[in-house]
Formats: structure tokens, sequence, C-alpha cells
């Protein structure tokens, strides 16, 4: 897709990298919530998949795995609960944020990673959407 | 809706936004919205699906906005009464087909008929449906960042840019 209009595929993958490059929110809250969007959105590809920059940040699998039991795995601490809750109501309606989720947010990873966890978290569904739109981000079951 | 920013107030009066925190993905954000348009697809396609996206995230600026250059080239009011259900609307084909890939993209992508992408295959260039796809990308996260942020006009009133 992004080859078929290279200037304008680019400047999404520059934004991708910023997004993974920024210091305010750290990599592996990021990667939990890419990949718990992935698995509310059934999109295996990207589920599938892990970015470097959390890797290098130790992410842990055995925590990926737990991943649809973050409410009540002891291995998530209350801020990463407070970072999958909100990726959870971002994607379902972000209409449904209301202040004291927000400020509960807040408390947890500042103001810069609210900003940053909401505009990643909507740029990891729009991009999980559009694999699976062109038929490439669900293995056949 | 929320217009009372959930971010602290700057002493120049706006809210800390994504820029003051992380100036490198606000600009590369800008660079993405900057490079998106003039673009190979036609501004009142694209302007129905950035309609249609923005009234799907509950976006009061996006669903609002309307770009006076779209409006130039042929945008007219009426087109939005059927974004949701553009088969039932006096649409072209090629804005029909534009918008079930929207709808589809936002309601059930992995769930796109064959009968759609065939009519969206029918109506754009492969580079052209690239170009709906990646706005599709772009729209998004802006918009929620707005809504989440608190930062959507008190106002539900459309606007002209």
């Amino acid at each position: 897709m992004a080859q078929l209009r290279p200037e304008y595929g680019a400047a999404l993958q520059a934004v991708e990298t910023e997004l993974w490059a920024q210091d305010v929110l750290d990599p592996v809250s990021l990667e939990l919530c890419r990949l718990r969007i992935a698995q509310l959105l059934r999109c295996d590809e990207a589920l599938a998949e892990r970015t470097p920059a959390a890797v290098a940040a130790g992410l842990d699998e055995g925590m990926v795995d737990g991943l649809s039991r973050w409410a009540t795995d002891d291995r998530f601490d209350a801020r990463l609960r407070a970072c999958l809750g909100y990726a959870e109501q971002l994607l379902i309606d972000a209409q449904g944020v209301t202040d004291e989720h927000a400020a509960a947010v807040i408390a947890a990873i500042g103001e810069g990673g609210f900003l940053v966890l909401t505009y990643g978290c909507g740029l990891f569904e729009t991009t999980q959407r559009a694999r699976l739109v062109l038929g490439a981000g669900r293995q056949p079951t | 809706m929320s217009s009372v920013p959930r971010t602290s107030i700057l002493a120049d009066g706006r809210p800390l936004g994504l820029a003051d925190v992380a100036p490198g993905l606000a600009a590369a954000q800008a660079a993405f919205q900057q490079v998106a348009y003039p673009g190979q697809v036609d501004l009142v396609t694209r302007e129905l699906v950035r309609i249609l996206s923005g009234r799907l995230a509950h976006c009061t600026i996006c669903r609002n906005l309307r770009l006076n250059a779209a409006v130039k080239r042929g945008f007219e009011e009426s087109m939005t009464d059927h974004l949701e259900d553009p088969e039932n609307g006096d649409l072209t084909d090629r804005q029909r087909a534009a918008l079930r890939l929207a709808n589809a993209f936002f309601d059930d992508p992995a769930g796109y008929p064959a009968d759609a992408r065939a009519e969206l295959a029918a109506n754009f260039a492969p580079d052209e449906a690239a170009e709906l796809l990646l706005d599709l990308i772009r729209f998004r996260p802006g918009s929620k960042l707005t809504v989440a942020a608190g930062t959507e006009p008190a106002s539900d009133e459309l606007i002209f840019q």
C-alpha cells in the first residue's frame, strides 16, 4: 500500500518511527497497548510482531501471554493497568473517556504519556484496520 | 464530549499538546497531514471519507470541518446525508465505493466484502486506493487525541476552512 504512494507512505513511516523514539512513554507500555488492540481487533499479523524498541527495553513475553487477563494478572501493575484500560476505552469509544478516567491515566503516566498514548493507540488501531481491510491481518481459522 | 482541556494550560493560554511533549512525533504528524494533499483522488470524495471518519470517531471538529477547497470543487452538504449508507444517497459510483471502504474499515475491516473490493478496484487505480487507505489511517488518531484531550469546541457547528 505505502509503496503505491511513496511520499505519503514514507510520512506514515516517519510518524511510526517518531512514536517509538519519543521519551515520555516507555516502549514496553506502548507495545503492550499495541498488542492489546491487536487482540481486540483480531489482527493476527500485528499480534505476531514485536517492535524492536520494546524488545530492547525488556518486553516480557510472559506478560504478552497474560495480556488478555491484564486486569487480574499480578504481573500488570497499576500503571500498566491504567494504560491498558485506557487503550481499550479509546478503541471502543474515545467519547467514553471521562474526566476521571483521563486524570487517572495522567496520574499514572503523566500528561506527556497520556497525549502520546492517545495518539499512539489511534495509530495502532487504524494501521491494524488497514491490514484487516486488505485481507492481510487475520489468519484463516 | 469535553471541551474542557484535560491537560495543563500553558502560559500562552494553550493546553499542553503533543508538540510540547513529543515535538518529533508532532512534527511527523504535521508532515503526514501536509503530504496528504493534493493527492490523486478528487477532493470531494476524500472530503466525504474524512467527514465519515470524524462522525464515526464522534469528533466535533472532524465531523464539522468543511474544506473550502472541496466546496469549490463541488462538495455539497446534502452529500453527507448518506455517508453511513452510501447506496441510498445521490452519490457517484466512485464516492459510493470509497464510502463502502471507509464504513468497512471502521465497522468490520476483516469483513470487507469481495463485491465492495471489486467495486473499489473498478473505480480507483491502485495508487488511488492506497491514498484512501492512508487517509483512513491518518484521520482517526488526531480525532481521538482531540476528543480524549478535551480540546473539542463547545459549539457543534460547521467550520469552513
